[in-house]
């Protein structure tokens, strides 16, 4: 097992690589750069100075070089974990993601367990229940929620429920109140996780779908093999046979699914940040590319994409782990 | 097959689940105490005086009188957009930096009166222009210090100058208002005289407006230290930074020891709020007091009445509220001719935008590029009407006529295809441009639409490609049309965009910055207004008053010809919300 | 003789066949089906339906046919590509009767190759030789003003890019059926051409994605050891790359166009495919057939493509349709953040975020009705896709 895991985080490293070396060229290719943004309109300079203060600023932030050496310069700087200051910020972009990927996990990791909560049980259930009206209404429930687009759902939570028009249940914005600083801890909790449920429930509504979907396929296969109808024929209730046996045995795609969910979350919740005003990751991100702000665009990607990777290897190496039929060497 | 392990690995996985979230509930726990330690140390630092001399407040020789009103509660504003700094000097500073900190953190020599509209005494004690315009000397209050008690010396004058002008530092924009400046000399402890290369009627105003930093803060050895302090700013205004939560506030609180008139309000608070429609459902939580309101969110609201109750709509006009555009690039063989700049702005309805789409009956219709209300314009230029029908006579005269009866004008073989490049995400614009796209498609011209985000916008309009293209600029009290009008100003990154090119107007705009006599100035002006309104370098298409929602528990708003001044609000103690 | 002939040839059920009965026997997938169907028929023939030029109208004595001299390349292109669809599918149960199973399918790939090709040449050359033709006279005053008669227009009379600030933002009311946008566009013209809209980059974009994931997965199935080791490396990296603003980024260098969007959404997103491919073809490799393929020495392009291919095509048909509602669904997201297609081509996720007024004003005809469109396009498809899966699935198991 250790050979195996060893060999594929040595594996991440090309993949790695080929992420960033991606990511950089798209990101210089296209046109626009941060100096040209702050000398647009409103810097109102002089056409005689201005060539030479684009010269200079360009030279500030190293990119002036042919594309190649800023990578090379850029990649020597990572491998000490300095990705560099914001051009937008001025700050070590460090310390901006510290700020804002706390946010966007917290919102992902709850949206996460939520969706699990629900799905598992919904998805044995239907199993059980198989073409009963159950099952097929809530299919097409589920079903419902998966096309909904979220920025419509996004939208019309916070026209309805977050002002005057219909309901002012929730906050329309942000993370915390005015005055929440002033708040002792549990206090603060609260009216942070206020702030939360609505962006944690956009995030969640859609994935239900597809992990109910999985779950129960799994349930059903399971429930027809020859084992489950030994162990009803051996006389276990009905209960004993879904959960300790069926059950079991299902869960195990699912688990694989958890590294493929998480990814997609992170960007997912671009929208949701937008529209909530919630200052996470996606929204980081957005702004770093509309502005060119090379440092972000490239610490998200990296960050970014070692996340993915190392989910796709803990489902992996989860994968094998549960499934005894599985060795390492199909797991790939 | 393993019954366990399933269960096991269901079990560990529902640890790591909440291991992780107990782990960042307890980062973020401890985030907080040190946030709440920094911030008491912030206090040390910058606050409270600890060598304040003893200020008598001779309220008699301070500029202004006393502020009226109960002392006490926050001010909450809502920005639109981070500031990128809060060093207004350096070019990363917006509009945003400038709310937070002008006159709040920083003060210059001098000031605009609100209400004559004319420079008077802020820093400075008395201030002497010699006769041919050359020198400017002024000297500071002995009064006047900074947040930490040093005094305002001639030294932190000629510091904030030198570091202005400075290559190293990110200052490059402001210091090009300053290249007329020769050098700048210390007189005495309290005196300095600018020595000028050339007369400027500006030169007053930006010598006076110059904002203060203190020496012994800011000094730095290397630029690059100067350009990295974006935040902490220390000056001698009435507020002191206490703290940058970065995305989501900006904090204020009152200097208490500061050398005039204190204002009453005792924290002014930045949230910075990007989604328009959270910013009023805010306002109208009553998360938030005082914001920037859209046009279509101010039509709407100010006339609800359940909104009004609680919230007062202010609408001011103001030497800054400048004008909205649209720009034909005369390199471009369709813009050459004066005379399709002329059918273009025929076609532009612009008493339909000002009605249904800014739904402001305040908006006007501005006919050149100075403040309508102010002196430097001819008020006796009117607007070009909406008139299709001239508009497609001139286009025939231009010779744009449909040779080949596709429905599309063409000249020389050149089918009458232009694109209009905009800003995405501003649905104002686009929705300009898509009734231009309309009225044009009507005489014959096929117009696209090429949304740009804002950096890849700023950099073809620098670079000068685009076909037309809108934009809005801002304005200012007196203004001096070279950035904008001047020859000299096309390419290299100049501010002329369009390539306005005309003799006469470059002569009216030189000679005019030579002119300090304000009557005979405006005398030029006007004829250069005259000529803008002929040639039609841009269609200009609407300006408006500035407009605010403003919490009412806010008293002593006073609208000024400047606008509002927030130094001057106070809450009466029985409404006052935040301690 | 001729009996023999006449009696309906018994050569049982073909694959094909056996899916489609499965797939009809719910009453569900028919009614998306048919829904479908209906959403082709309006992206079509959009034009006709909502117009703001007449069909046919006198003027001084002449009758002029505005609609059919305006109409465009695309417009062409659209007719041409249907007409061929429908074609197809003629042919498609023309074989079911008159050809015999074991070469069925051959006929069928060259079928559909030809079709392909038909409207790909069809298409460049609608968009090279037909004019770009510019007529926004006004026929409606026209008509008032009475210098002109008899005039017949389509059922909804406005054209998508016309504005009318005069009538902006009101809500459905006799002129305007579903109300109107913020520059006083008629929202059901503009919901009927944003049809074609979101129909057109469904099905380009995944028909990218599944070229480019079917041809890397073949290759990377079929040879394994090295070739796989390497390949999978590159699909690793492409779906490690958070897609979103991969989209975003390249959108900002190409200019703002329908093609580029629905090739950029293309190509980022074939890597679930490569994955169905590679695996399936793992699975095939071993099977006789193809061994018995490979001794014949048969050229690699047709083991891959004729015989391997076809068997397992199968998951790559049902992610077809998730694909194309996850197509729609990012394409009304880019839209709706701004980098979608550029104003005023008609957009259902452009309309959408039309929908909250900035003030916080609910304008629900334009959050409602282009909601729903989306709503119910994507939730037919994925309910086609899933039904498909359904139909294929004991298939499968009872084959095994």
């Amino acid at each position: 097992m250790t050979t195996y895991i060893v060999r594929r985080l040595l594996l991440m490293i090309p993949t790695l690589l080929g992420i960033t070396i991606m990511v950089f060229a798209i990101s210089r290719i296209a046109p626009g750069d941060p100096v040209s943004l702050s000398m647009g309109p409103g810097g109102q300079l002089d056409a005689a100075r201005a060539a030479d203060v684009r010269k200079a600023r360009m030279a500030l932030y190293g990119l002036d070089k042919p594309v190649p050496v800023q990578y090379a310069k850029w990649l020597g700087r990572v491998v000490r974990l300095d990705f560099g200051d914001s051009i937008k910020h001025h700050r070590p972009v460090i310390n901006i993601i510290k700020e804002r990927l706390p946010i966007t996990l917290t919102l992902n990791i709850i949206a996460f367990v939520l969706i699990y909560a629900i799905s598992l049980p919904l998805g044995v259930l239907a199993a059980v229940k198989h073409k009963k009206l159950f099952d097929r209404a809530s299919s097409v429930v589920l079903f419902m929620l998966w096309s909904l687009p979220s920025m419509w759902v996004g939208q019309m939570l916070i026209g309805y429920f977050c002002g005057p028009t219909f309901k002012s249940w929730f906050p329309p914005a942000g993370l915390s109140s005015n005055y929440a600083e002033q708040l002792a801890f549990f206090p603060w909790l609260t009216d942070r996780l206020w702030h939360l449920v609505l962006p944690v429930f956009c995030l969640t509504y859609s994935g239900f779908a597809y992990l109910t979907k999985q779950v129960r396929a799994g349930m059903l296969d399971n429930l027809r093999a020859d084992y489950v109808r030994t162990a009803r024929a051996k006389g276990l209730s009905n209960w004993v046979v879904v959960f300790r046996h069926a059950f079991r045995n299902s869960v195990i795609p699912v688990i694989t699914i958890v590294a493929t969910l998480l990814p997609a979350m992170l960007g997912g919740s671009v929208i949701i940040e937008s529209i909530f005003s919630v200052p996470g990751m996606g929204l980081l991100a957005f702004e770093a590319v509309t502005t060119r702000d090379y440092n972000v665009v490239m610490a998200v990607a990296t960050i970014g994409g070692v996340l993915n990777l190392i989910g796709l290897l803990l489902g992996d190496i989860a994968y094998a782990v549960v499934d005894p039929r599985i060795s390492f060497e199909s797991a790939e | 097959m393993n019954s366990r392990s399933g269960l096991v690995t269901f079990l560990v996985f529902l640890l790591l689940t909440a291991m992780i979230v107990l782990q960042i509930l307890s980062m973020v726990q401890s985030d907080r105490l040190y946030e709440r330690l920094n911030r008491l140390l912030d206090i040390q630092k910058g606050g409270v005086a600890t060598k304040s001399a003893e200020e008598k407040k001779e309220t008699s020789s301070l500029p202004g009188e006393e502020y009226p009103g109960d002392e006490g509660d926050w001010l909450i504003w809502s920005l639109g957009a981070e500031p990128a700094t809060l060093m207004g000097i350096t070019t990363l500073s917006s509009m945003y930096t400038r709310y937070i900190v002008s006159g709040n953190i920083f003060e210059s020599l001098l000031e605009y009166d609100p209400d004559s509209l004319t420079l008077r005494l802020l820093l400075a004690e008395s201030y002497n222009v010699a006769p041919d315009g050359l020198e400017i000397s002024f000297r500071i209050r002995s009064d006047a210090h900074f947040s930490d008690g040093h005094p305002v010396t001639a030294d932190d004058i000629i510091f904030t100058y030198q570091t202005i002008v400075n290559p190293g530092v990110d200052a490059a924009s402001l210091a090009n208002y300053y290249k007329d400046v020769d050098k700048v000399v210390k007189i005495s402890e309290r005196e300095v005289k600018f020595l000028m290369k050339r007369i400027y009627f500006k030169s007053l105003e930006l010598t006076g407006g110059m904002e203060i930093l203190p020496e012994h803060i800011y000094k730095f050895s290397n630029p690059e230290e100067f350009n990295k302090r974006i935040s902490g700013p220390v000056g001698s205004g009435p507020y002191i930074f206490e703290k940058w939560d970065v995305g989501r506030e900006i904090v204020l609180r009152r200097n208490e020891n500061y050398w005039g008139h204190k204002p009453k309000i005792k924290k002014l608070v930045y949230r910075i709020i990007t989604n328009d429609t959270a910013a009023i459902q805010s306002l109208r939580a009553g998360q938030i007091d005082f914001m920037r309101p859209l046009p279509d969110q101010y039509a709407e609201l100010s006339k609800n009445e359940e909104f009004t109750r609680g919230i007062r709509c202010l609408s001011y006009w103001h030497p800054a509220v400048g004008y909205f555009w649209i720009g034909w690039n005369q390199d471009r063989p369709f813009f050459k001719d004066r005379r399709v700049r002329l059918a273009m702005t025929y076609l532009v309805d612009r008493e339909m935008i000002r009605k249904h789409l800014l739904r402001n009956p305040e908006a006007k219709v501005p006919t050149g590029t100075f403040y309508i209300y102010g002196r430097q314009g001819d008020p006796n230029i009117q607007p070009w009407p909406y008139d299709p029908q001239k508009a497609k006579q001139l286009l025939d005269e231009a010779g744009w006529v449909d040779h080949d009866g596709d429905g599309i004008r063409d000249k020389d073989g050149v089918p009458f295809k232009f694109s209009y490049m905009i800003s995405s995400g501003v649905s104002l614009h686009e929705q300009i441009a898509k009734l231009v796209k309309d009225e044009a498609a009507k005489v014959g011209i096929e117009v696209n639409l090429d949304p740009y985000e804002w950096s890849i916008f700023s950099q073809r309009l620098l670079d000068r490609q685009f076909d037309a293209v809108n934009l809005a600029w801002g304005g200012a009290v007196e203004e001096d049309p070279y950035q904008i009008w001047h020859s000299s100003q096309i390419g290299n990154r100049g501010s002329n965009y369009v390539g306005f090119k005309n003799a006469e107007a470059d002569a009216l705009i030189e000679e005019a910055r030579r002119t300090l006599d304000e009557n005979k100035r405006n005398e030029l002006y006007h004829r250069f207004h005259r000529i803008l309104h002929e040639e039609q370098p841009y269609t200009f298409v609407y300006t408006r008053p500035e407009q605010r929602f403003l919490d009412k528990r806010f008293e002593n708003a006073i609208v000024h010809k400047l606008g509002v001044n927030t130094l001057e609000w106070y809450v009466p103690r029985d409404r006052q919300k935040y301690k | 003789m001729n009996q023999q002939m006449q009696k309906k040839p018994d050569w049982g059920l073909s694959y094909g066949e056996l899916v489609w009965r499965e797939f009809f026997k719910s009453r569900l997938n028919a009614a998306c089906l048919i829904f479908i169907v209906f959403l082709f028929a309006v992206a079509v023939l959009a034009p006709f339906l909502a117009n703001d030029k007449p069909f046919v109208i006198r003027i001084d004595g002449r009758l002029h046919f505005p609609i059919f001299a305006n109409l465009s390349a695309s417009d062409y292109s659209v007719f041409l590509a249907a007409i061929v669809g429908l074609t197809q599918l003629r042919l498609i149960r023309r074989n079911r009767r008159k050809i015999e199973p074991s070469i069925r399918s051959d006929v069928l790939w060259r079928q559909v190759t030809i079709s392909i090709a038909v409207i790909l040449i069809g298409t460049v050359s609608a968009f090279i030789f037909v004019p770009r033709r510019l007529d926004a006279t006004d026929y409606k005053s026209m008509i008032v003003s009475g210098k002109a008669s008899g005039a017949i227009f389509a059922p909804v009379p406005y054209g998508y890019g016309r504005t009318d600030l005069k009538s902006r933002e009101q809500p459905p009311n006799r002129e305007h059926w579903l109300g109107t946008d913020d520059v006083g566009s008629d929202v059901l013209c503009r919901l009927i051409h944003g049809s074609r809209i979101s129909l057109s980059v469904g099905f380009v974009a995944v028909g990218i994605s599944s070229v480019i994931g079917i041809i890397i997965g073949a290759i990377l199935g079929y040879f394994g050891g090295g070739v796989d080791f390497a390949g999978m490396r590159i699909v690793e990296i492409m779906m490690a790359v958070p897609t979103f603003f991969l989209i975003i980024t390249i959108v900002a260098f190409f200019p703002r166009s329908l093609l580029n969007i629905m090739i950029i959404i293309g190509i980022t997103s074939w890597t679930e495919d490569a994955r169905f491919i590679r695996a399936e073809f793992f699975r095939l490799r071993r099977q006789d057939f193809v061994r018995a393929a490979v001794s014949l020495g048969l050229p690699l392009r047709s083991i891959l493509f004729r015989h391997m291919l076809p068997n397992g095509i199968a998951p790559v048909l049902v992610n077809a349709t998730f694909g194309i509602a996850g197509a729609i669904f990012i394409e009304s997201a880019l839209s709706f953040l701004g980098f979608g297609v550029a104003p005023p081509t008609p957009s259902w996720g452009q309309m959408l975020s039309l929908g909250v007024s900035t003030t916080g004003r609910f304008l629900w005809w334009l959050t409602l009705f282009p909601g729903l469109a989306i709503f119910f396009t994507v939730l037919t498809y994925n309910l086609v896709g899933e039904g498909l899966r359904d139909a294929i699935d004991p298939r499968l198991r009872k084959a095994e």
